[in-house]
């Protein structure tokens, strides 16, 4: 039996077509009643939904075997399980942004960086050399800088529409994000035939 | 004021106490079958000690403080450390092999909230003063024996040897920096980005192959054929057929099916220096049990001499084990006036069953239950 962790909202969205056109059975998933752990219908596998860096939790804790888990949680959290799988939904990058009349590079003064991913902006800006305050921020991060709370931010971007409404401008990107399929380090040695399985039909449907 | 067990530690009461102290007690009598030693060292060490003995410490994973003097303590991190330490000072004319054993709580500080423990309970050997061509064959296997006798324990045992990826980092010339990114991706099997990073690396196309490789090159036996039929370099060729070799006399012992293989395993980089292994039970997601070759560390203490052990974290296999049936106690049930007299009893019945005194002031005399 596989136990598998799906981050809720979007990418849920996205995986469960790669499980459905793979021969899975996530009717469950697509109707949910008030059943928190969802049976598959054809395989031996339960799915269960969590926030995305609960599923890496379950699945370093072994509560979880597999996870599905965005590239950019993974980079904010430290993750301890194998990362085996570039699902290739999901995708969107981490970029810098700010106001287009702000100069970040060449700022003399003190640097104010606002985001939800202060790991991801630290490891940023120290490998370009640049000291800045990193300023958490749990959500809506583009009103930071309108609003003068910092000077740029660190953000996750998909289309950018959100970033162009409110008059911010991508100053660089940091990295290129997607969906990771990852597992729990003793769950790929005991139950490897499993997971190998899993592995080769979710990815034969991207080939 | 606050009465908490201090963040990242867990109290142990009555039955987990107990089973953990069983638990302990099963794995030192085992270690102690194959005559290792037992060994004890202060739960304090130079701080100084780790950042020898590991040349890429996590310092914010020490717990560390100062003495009246001005020095830099740590709580101790492990037991190989230490154990160096030791050996290095006072066992420079002893007759080798030297076999230690210990059972210690060990202290590493992790990430709030994560439901890691900053200190576990570590049971475990050193073998020192024999190289690997001895000396890797009896602590795995002794590894295995431990873990054998433990019940209901479905477990895998992976074996690696570090010395490969280090080959092939030599082999390819990169930077120490380049090296260590690269030993996270392997470490951590993330395929896609060690692809990506091998190509802005621009390596030869055979080495990118192989590294590749290196996150599948895991499994049962056949895995070093697998890997064989892709490497032409002799040095690498060599460690295959010694790992080969190992793997044949374990299965020859009778542990054939409980070992697999992994030449993706990394370790910590620049201590391990040959042989490395790690073991899982099912149902436990982290492992139970790590360890390896250390060739170069004794030296770092001035007194070069080859080892190897390894440790069994004993609250991860914890979760595992079934309470044991408690015997019943024998009871001796007075009133309080013949106190004396019920300690008299107690000081005879003592032997193996436990006793519970009990005040009873309805009775008139002493009252001794299960006999």
């Amino acid at each position: 039996m596989l136990m598998i962790a799906l981050t809720k909202g979007r990418l849920e969205k996205a995986s469960l077509p790669l499980f459905e056109k793979n021969g899975y059975g996530v009717e469950k998933l697509k109707n949910k009643g008030r059943e928190l752990v969802f049976q598959d219908t054809k395989k031996d596998i339960a799915y269960f939904l969590a926030k995305a860096p609960d599923c890496i939790t379950y699945v370093e804790h072994g509560v979880a075997d597999v996870g599905i888990v965005g590239k950019d949680t993974l980079l904010e959290e430290n993750c301890n399980c194998y990362e085996l799988l570039d699902l290739g939904i999901g995708k969107c990058q981490f970029i810098v942004a700010g106001l287009s009349d702000c100069d970040l590079w060449n700022m003399t003064g003190h640097i104010k960086i606002g985001t939800k991913y202060p790991r991801v902006a630290r490891q940023y800006f120290n490998q370009r050399g640049m000291d800045v305050e990193i300023i958490k921020i749990e959500g809506s991060v583009e009103v930071g800088p309108l609003l003068g709370l910092c000077d740029g931010i660190v953000d996750i971007m998909e289309t950018g529409t959100t970033l162009k409404e409110n008059g911010l401008v991508v100053f660089d990107t940091v990295s290129e994000i997607s969906a990771r399929l990852i597992v729990n380090k003793a769950s790929f040695i005991l139950k490897k035939e499993e997971i190998l399985t899993l592995l080769d039909d979710i990815k034969s449907k991207e080939a | 004021m606050k009465f908490y067990s201090p963040l990242g530690t867990r109290d142990y009461v009555l039955e987990e106490a107990r089973l953990k102290k069983q638990l302990e007690r099963e794995i030192d009598a085992r270690l102690a079958s194959w005559n290792y030693q037992e060994i004890e060292t202060p739960t304090i060490e130079y701080y100084e000690n780790y950042q020898v003995g590991f040349e890429s410490l996590n310092e914010k994973a020490l717990y560390k403080f100062i003495d009246e003097q001005g020095n830099l303590l740590s709580l101790r991190a492990d037991m190989t450390i230490p154990i160096a330490r030791v050996v290095a000072k006072k066992f420079r004319n002893a007759e080798m092999p030297l076999r230690f054993r210990y059972c210690a709580s060990v202290f590493k500080v992790h990430e709030e909230l994560t439901g890691k423990k900053n200190e576990i309970s570590d049971c475990g050997v050193e073998l020192l003063g024999l190289p690997k061509e001895t000396g890797d064959l009896e602590v795995i296997i002794c590894a295995l024996d431990v873990l054998s006798t433990l019940e209901n324990m479905t477990f895998i045992l992976e074996l690696g040897d570090s010395r490969f990826f280090n080959q092939i980092c030599e082999k390819v010339e990169i930077t120490d920096e380049e090296k260590n990114h690269l030993a996270k991706l392997v470490g951590e099997k993330q395929v896609t980005d060690l692809a990506l990073y091998l190509e802005e690396l621009a390596l030869p196309e055979d080495y990118q192959v192989i590294i590749n490789q290196l996150v599948w090159w895991n499994g049962k036996f056949d895995v070093l054929e697998k890997a064989r039929k892709k490497i032409v370099d002799a040095d690498l060729l060599r460690i295959l057929d010694e790992l080969a070799i190992l793997y044949e006399q374990i299965d020859y012992l009778g542990y054939g099916d409980q070992v697999h293989i992994d030449l993706g395993k990394i370790g910590r980089l620049n201590y391990y220096t040959g042989i490395i292994f790690e073991a899982f039970v099912e149902g436990v997601g982290l492992r139970i049990l790590s360890g390896g070759r250390y060739d170069q560390l004794l030296k770092k203490f001035g007194f070069d001499l080859p080892a190897v052990g390894f440790s069994i974290k004993v609250d991860q296999l914890l979760k595992k084990m079934e309470s044991p049936a408690q015997p019943e106690p024998i009871t001796i049930e007075y009133p309080q006036k013949l106190m004396l007299e019920a300690l008299k009893k107690r000081q005879i019945l003592s032997g193996q069953s436990p006793i519970e005194l009990k005040i009873n002031n309805q009775l008139t005399d002493i009252r001794v239950r299960g006999l």
